[in-house]
């Protein structure tokens, strides 16, 4: 089983890339990065509207293929992460409950972001009165300094919870981080109450929510590591075809060019895999585990060292601020601890290969006739 | 957007065709195939009466040629169901054609640029199993750089032409009865991709003699082929005279897409798994998600291809990555294996089981016939990235 795009959805993606390049140019990305935790992405915010982007989280039309390419334009354009945290919260919303907040966050209106990672909730809701108190911290949230609520995860009496917050005020600081081309911000919530209403999702529901949410954000990182390989990739193909020394372009020397050659089979290869993945959360396919586990590997294999190759091929300019390289190369590290690093995702594989085996490999002995 | 995923390989129609062939394999392969209890054919000579009588079984079931026009004996089916059928036989660890040449790349070849009454002689008996091709392209002094071969093609009188030249690695050349042989009929200075033809050469012609090469996994169906004043008639020229790049850039595409591993691969790390049971995960795991890619990037490809009714370029990908993941999967059987994996001697016919081995050999070979890895990203980065041609000397 494969994965090949829609006319419409091909359509979706050139007008995406169009949009988001005339919204964001580079230089405008390169400027931004120099201020990454109060920089505004409204522009490309907007346009990302007009194009319906915020639509594409909704359960009920949207599928995760879909946002996931929007995920994959947006890297592309070497956005900050907003489509992809607002995009995977709204879904987290629709399997809660009938929060009043969802047509606004379809519509765009409110933009929403999600910290779910047990790594980074340590976080703890209990019973006050009519409403919850919190105690503990969120460590790293995408794009929480632009967001108007926040979906969360917190330890509940019972099990996990699934909490929207919103007005939290000075509690959200952003952090500097390694990553420049996205804003993240900690969240400090000792000692916050929150009215009942504020929780979404508990037990069985929240437990499935939740887990479903780590799938999902899985798929969706790996389409930002499609998107921005593919980005540095052919930054550094036009260069290689420009930059001339020994009076020829350097993309003619077979020592360079064989470099870029293998980045563009390995990213070839990350996009097969990522749209195979996506496409087999949509359709709950009997290989999903798989299939996501092998995609977020290959991305976290795949994304650094292509990010890699293209510093390697621009040569001096590369490693400096003047070209976006370095923004990859450090989007690639962050990516890779989103959802399971590439090891962990490894360990997933083997886990889960039995999904595949028997549709890969006939077993010894198939062959003989029933006896 | 509410637009529907178009997964062609997931349509209903696809499935039944899996099935089918899931259950044909079954019915048909030998008793104990792919295991040691297998009765191989113990001579070259027996091997080809078997794999001829396979070709002769897929072609009366309707599998032989499923893309060729059905009037040339084909199935009149898209890429999508080759694809299917590709798949399905590495799953079931089926033989390849026994005639390789002539099904994927001599007869897509002849369908697109052979004449009406070639297309009548031979297309038919390529799928039948009844003509074996082997495809007289390389030459000792002309391999990757196959533009400045020097066979040479002289006319004789208005009747036909008399060839002269040597060609080397023409596999299976001494068990053939025919070969698509590239010479040339005009030295152009400067410009060594014309004058170039595409001929049409029985091996029983006069003047032709074959010379079988002993090879590194104990095979010698790779083979010197000398011509010495060989006649051919006029009519044995395949498209126009002195256009006959244009017949091996073709057939060389086909041959890339025939050689694209990665439903191999899915097989070997399949029982690269068993084999390692437990040890190198992190390693194996590679393999896996690697196998697992370019499965789908096949498949992709393919969906492309399907659509644009032709094979490209993108075919160099997928010949490219699988063939150097296979050297990546046995690598890492050769250094954690045991002593088994060196014990035994290399044999070429073991009928669908696994000898380490013999693939460790043969991983070597992958990456090198059919264009080595380094052309193959020559074209990539020259055709797909639009990276400039390194200049050099021409001959």
């Amino acid at each position: 089983v494969s994965i090949s795009l829609t006319a419409e959805q091909d359509e979706f993606v050139s007008a995406l890339r169009a949009a988001f390049a005339k919204a964001s140019p580079i230089e405008a990305v390169l400027s931004a990065a120099e201020e990454p935790c109060t920089r505004s992405d409204a522009n490309s915010w907007a346009v990302a509207v007009a194009m319906g982007v915020p639509e594409l989280g909704a359960l009920a039309d949207g599928t995760l293929l879909d946002l996931a390419l929007a995920v994959e334009e947006a890297a592309y354009a070497v956005l900050p992460g907003t489509v992809l945290a607002h995009g995977l919260a709204v879904r987290l919303a629709g399997r809660c409950s009938e929060a009043p907040f969802v047509a606004d966050l379809t519509s765009g209106r409110r933009r929403a972001s999600i910290c779910v990672e047990r790594q980074h909730t340590m976080l703890s809701a209990r019973r006050s009165g009519d409403g919850w108190v919190l105690a503990g911290s969120l460590s790293f949230v995408l794009e929480g300094h632009t967001a108007d609520l926040l979906l969360v995860r917190a330890d509940g009496p019972d099990g996990p919870l699934v909490l929207a917050l919103t007005d939290l005020g000075d509690a959200v600081q952003p952090v500097d981080t390694f990553d420049p081309s996205r804003g993240w911000a900690r969240v400090g919530l000792d000692a916050v109450t929150v009215p009942d209403s504020a929780v979404l999702a508990t037990g069985d529901v929240a437990a499935r929510a939740l887990d479903t949410t780590l799938v999902e954000g899985a798929v969706l990182v790996a389409f930002d590591a499609a998107g921005s390989s593919r980005r540095t990739l052919d930054d550094a193909i036009e260069y290689a075809r420009q930059r001339e020394q020994f009076g020829r372009p350097i993309g003619s020397f077979q020592a360079v060019k064989h470099l870029l050659v293998d980045a563009h089979v390995a990213v070839d290869e990350l996009q097969a895999a990522s749209r195979y993945a996506a496409w087999a959360v949509d359709v709950d396919a009997s290989d999903v585990g798989f299939a996501v586990h092998a995609a977020k590997a290959l991305a976290g294999q795949i994304h650094p060292s292509v990010a890699a190759t293209a510093v390697q091929v621009l040569g001096g300019i590369g490693f400096t601020r003047e070209l976006p390289a370095h923004l990859h190369v450090k989007r690639a590290q962050v990516d890779d601890r989103m959802f399971g690093s590439a090891a962990e995702h490894r360990r997933g594989v083997l886990a889960t290969f039995g999904e595949v085996r028997d549709s890969w490999s006939a077993a010894a002995g198939a062959h003989d006739k029933g006896n | 957007m509410t637009a529907p995923t178009l997964a062609p390989f997931a349509e209903p129609v696809v499935a039944d065709l899996r099935a089918e062939l899931r259950a044909w394999f079954v019915r048909e392969l030998p008793t104990g195939w792919g295991t040691a209890a297998y009765n191989a054919p113990n001579d070259e000579d027996a091997e080809l009466v078997f794999l001829r009588a396979w070709q002769r079984k897929l072609y009366d079931a309707g599998w032989a040629g499923i893309t060729w026009p059905t009037e040339y004996g084909g199935r009149g089916a898209s890429l999508l169901h080759q694809a299917v059928f590709v798949e399905e036989r590495d799953r079931a660890k089926a033989p390849l054609d026994v005639g390789i040449v002539g099904t994927q790349m001599v007869g897509p070849m002849l369908i697109r640029h052979g004449s009406p009454e070639q297309k009548e002689r031979y297309l038919r008996r390529i799928l039948t199993g009844e003509d074996l091709w082997c495809q007289g392209f390389s030459e000792p002094g002309s391999g990757s750089d196959l533009a400045s071969l020097r066979t040479r093609a002289v006319p004789a009188g208005d009747d036909g032409w008399l060839l002269s030249g040597q060609k080397v690695w023409t596999s299976r050349a001494h068990q053939a009865d025919l070969m698509i042989l590239l010479a040339r009929t005009e030295s152009v200075p400067g410009a060594p991709h014309r004058g170039i033809s595409a001929f049409v050469v029985p091996m029983d012609t006069p003047g032709l003699t074959v010379r079988a090469i002993r090879q590194v996994n104990g095979s010698h169906d790779f083979c010197e082929v000398f011509l010495d004043d060989a006649f051919v008639p006029a009519d044995a020229v395949v498209g126009d005279v002195g256009r006959g790049w244009t017949i091996a850039i073709s057939t060389l595409s086909f041959e890339r897409f025939a050689t694209t591993r990665a439903f191999e691969m899915r097989n070997l790390v399949t029982e690269l798994e068993g084999y390692l049971d437990g040890r190198a995960g992190d390693e194996l795991a590679r393999h896996i998600c690697d196998a697992h890619a370019a499965g789908l990037s096949y498949q992709r490809m393919v969906a492309r291809m399907a659509v644009r009714g032709e094979i490209g370029v993108d075919a160099s990908v997928g010949k490219l990555f699988s063939t150097e993941l296979g050297q990546r999967i046995v690598a890492t059987a050769m250094a954690t294996g045991g002593d088994d994996v060196v014990s035994a001697p290399v044999t070429t016919w073991r009928g669908g089981e696994l000898s380490w081995s013999l693939e460790f050999v043969n991983s070597l070979k992958n990456t090198i016939a059919a264009g080595t890895s380094q052309i193959q990203r020559n074209i990539i980065g020259e055709r797909v990235l639009g990276l400039p041609r390194e200049e050099g000397p021409r001959s």
